[in-house]
């Protein structure tokens, strides 16, 4: 038995993921940082946890419904402990202890997929300390599960890439379908085939990039719902069309100019409707960008947190980020994972 | 529709026999010190490099027979590896399907293709047409003698610069503000340059005439405005008075010589529309091959007469002009 084991979680940034993906409108493309979670377990006296923001040590009991830390941490916890009580492997107190990389030293967030890195890494590291083997996909699954309660705001791409550390082509699976089914064990969850589930690993290297930081979050959840209670009008599907055409052509051509195309795409989609999903922050950074002769790709749906600027030599990218700097902006470079 | 019907059958039909790159001319000198194959075409154009300095430029789209057009066009276009421009998206913008449009992506694979569409557009209609063809570039003319000549056309200018500057402002690939064939003034291009435009095609008289080709559509021609406009070869001597922009020519090119001489004079780049028109349209796609490959081969003759192994070199060598052009210069107070 082992005593003790550390693993490494990748955080994520989406290439393609705007706010369509999350209802399977469109693929995203999602690629893993070489910023993450480290998590480690080792035999303990009693349950307990120790994050960066807790730098106290917590005691947990699982059989108790008080939250331990906080939700994201609490549900990776029961659903892998109940993964080993229904497997009927014997357990023994551990304590865990949490490093993330993916927040800033006063814990801020930087919008690299903290929450969905911790519950993969909390249930795949727990599992591997009990021996317990998981695929790839059953880990996937298995953590959707936990954050199952995000189901109508989240595409869930963020865990799909933690957990295969690689750049993917993701579609999430059939929510109505994931809703319907009745109360089964989580072997039986994880083992069945989820609809419309695609996870495609794929060779996509950024050669001159730049991540830059918006200073900006919005609610993410909020600006879900409200995209999905407005009506889609025949503009929108005309222009989803065009989006996913410019998308399988990227796929094809792998031509980041075309990124700069599916952002002026957004970006009037977003103007198109009668509320306006994307930070007004774009505007300067989009600027400083252009000039360099960059090309702008917003990260995600474009609510906040960062930006892609693209360049096709060193040079614009080091000047591009010298002026964002200068701007004050937060930017970070090589923070993808090369693969 | 028929408008664009009209403008392919008129401009097959149309043969200008006034050029004013009859009035350039290079100074001879007997003892070349190059071989044919030390000429090299590499250019950069729109910001990426080909291996020649041409590219076919706006036609047409929207009707049947553009549609076996485009697609002999680009095919062309890939095989050699130049940069095609598509006629105006205008239309296409209504019905996004259009397949005289979507065969040129198609057939070009991952070539360098070039929306376009009119300065009379919005920014957000100009993405579209970019996003549909997946373009790596957008050409945005500005035809407004021809709109003022067809009976249906544009009466209000006002909003063109604005739609321009917004163009530049919120599209990330680049932008090249083209004439269609009335060439451009360097007050023009000093005014594009100030809205932030860093590419022209200047268009001049001298090729398809849309003047003829719309007054042949009215009742009442205005047959005053033939001739209206400036000559390709004028609008490369105005762009001499304006550095900050990248000059595209274009414009009754009929032979290499044009070509040579175009880019003599400062042209980036060349396009070609009625010949490569009258080339698909007269030969089949592996005909056009052979042809274009001469085309090619013989600007490659005629640098090597020049003693000129690159563009850049051509761009030194003396040129010589008849005095009507020498007038124009000094009325214009070009150097």
């Amino acid at each position: 038995m082992m005593n003790k084991l550390t693993t490494f979680t990748a955080g994520k940034l989406y290439l393609m993921g705007e706010y369509f993906v999350v209802n399977g409108d469109a693929t995203a493309i999602i690629l893993p940082l070489n910023l993450g979670v480290n998590i480690t377990v080792e035999q303990s006296d009693k349950y307990t946890i120790k994050t960066a923001a807790n730098k106290s040590m917590h005691e947990f009991n699982l059989t108790q419904d008080t939250i331990i830390i906080n939700n994201i941490i609490d549900c990776s916890l029961r659903t892998i402990f109940r993964l080993l009580k229904e497997r009927g492997i014997a357990v023994h107190p551990i304590q865990i202890t949490i490093i993330s990389t993916l927040e800033s030293m006063a814990n801020r967030s930087y919008g690299f997929g903290s929450s969905g890195a911790v519950t993969v890494g909390i249930i795949k590291t727990i599992a591997q300390f009990f021996d317990v083997t998981l695929t790839k996909e059953e880990l996937y699954k298995l953590s959707i599960i936990s954050l199952q309660n995000h189901l109508k705001t989240s595409s869930y791409g963020d865990i799909a890439v933690s957990v295969y550390n690689k750049a993917i082509q993701y579609h999430v699976f059939d929510k109505e379908w994931f809703q319907s089914i009745s109360k089964k064990t989580l072997d039986e969850l994880i083992k069945l085939s989820w609809p419309e589930l695609v996870i495609n690993p794929i060779d996509l290297s950024l050669n001159h990039y730049l991540v830059i930081n918006t200073h900006k979050k919005t609610s993410s959840t909020k600006m879900v719902e409200t995209f999905f209670n407005s009506t889609p009008d025949i503009s929108y599907q005309t222009n989803l069309k065009m989006y996913n055409d410019l998308y399988n052509e990227f796929i094809a051509s792998r031509n980041i100019d075309l990124l700069g195309v599916i952002n002026n795409l957004y970006q009037i989609m977003n103007e198109e409707t009668p509320f306006g999903y994307m930070i007004n922050d774009y505007k300067e950074i989009h600027a400083i960008i252009k000039e360099h002769h960059g090309i702008m790709k917003v990260s995600g749906a474009g609510g906040g947190d960062n930006v892609f600027a693209l360049f096709h030599n060193e040079k614009s990218k080091t000047e591009c980020q010298y002026d964002l700097l200068k701007k004050g902006y937060l930017v970070f470079t090589d923070i993808i994972e090369k693969r | 529709m028929n408008r664009k019907r009209d403008h392919i059958t008129h401009a097959l039909a149309q043969d200008e026999t006034d050029n004013d790159f009859d009035k350039v001319h290079f100074v001879h000198h007997s003892i070349p010190s190059i071989a044919v194959d030390d000429v090299s075409l590499k250019s950069e154009l729109f910001g990426q490099v080909f291996d020649s300095p041409i590219y076919i430029n706006a036609m047409t789209g929207g009707v049947d027979e553009a549609y076996e057009i485009n697609d002999k066009l680009s095919q062309l276009a890939h095989h050699f590896n130049i940069p095609m421009a598509v006629g105006s998206l205008s239309n296409a913008l209504k019905n996004i399907e259009k397949e005289s449009y979507h065969i040129v992506r198609e057939k070009m694979k991952d070539g360098f293709v070039l929306a376009n569409i009119g300065a009379d557009k919005s920014y957000k209609q100009a993405i579209k047409a970019v996003s549909v063809l997946k373009a790596n570039a957008l050409q945005v003319h500005v035809n407004a003698i021809q709109e003022l000549i067809m009976p249906e056309g544009e009466r209000d200018f006002t909003e063109w610069r604005n739609n321009i500057h917004n163009m530049v402002k919120h599209i990330d690939v680049p932008i090249i503000v083209k004439e269609v064939g009335f060439g451009m003034s360097q007050e023009t291009m000093t005014l594009l340059n100030k809205l932030g435009v860093t590419m022209v095609d200047i268009s001049g008289k001298g090729g398809t005439n849309f003047a003829k080709i719309e007054n042949l559509r009215r009742q009442t021609p205005l047959y005053y405005l033939n001739n209206h406009g400036l000559s390709t070869v004028k609008s490369l001597l105005e762009a001499r008075n304006v550095s900050e922009l990248d000059v595209y020519a274009s414009g009754g090119i009929r032979h290499p010589l044009d070509v040579v001489k175009a880019l003599a004079m400062g042209a980036k780049g060349v396009g070609m529309s009625s010949y490569f028109l009258k080339l698909v349209t007269q030969k089949t796609v592996e005909e056009a091959k052979k042809t274009f490959a001469h085309f090619i081969h013989e600007i490659k003759l005629i640098m090597t007469a020049l003693n000129c192994r690159s563009i850049k070199e051509l761009k030194e060598i003396a040129i010589v002009f008849d005095e009507d052009i020498l007038s124009y210069m000094k009325q214009r107070d070009i150097q």
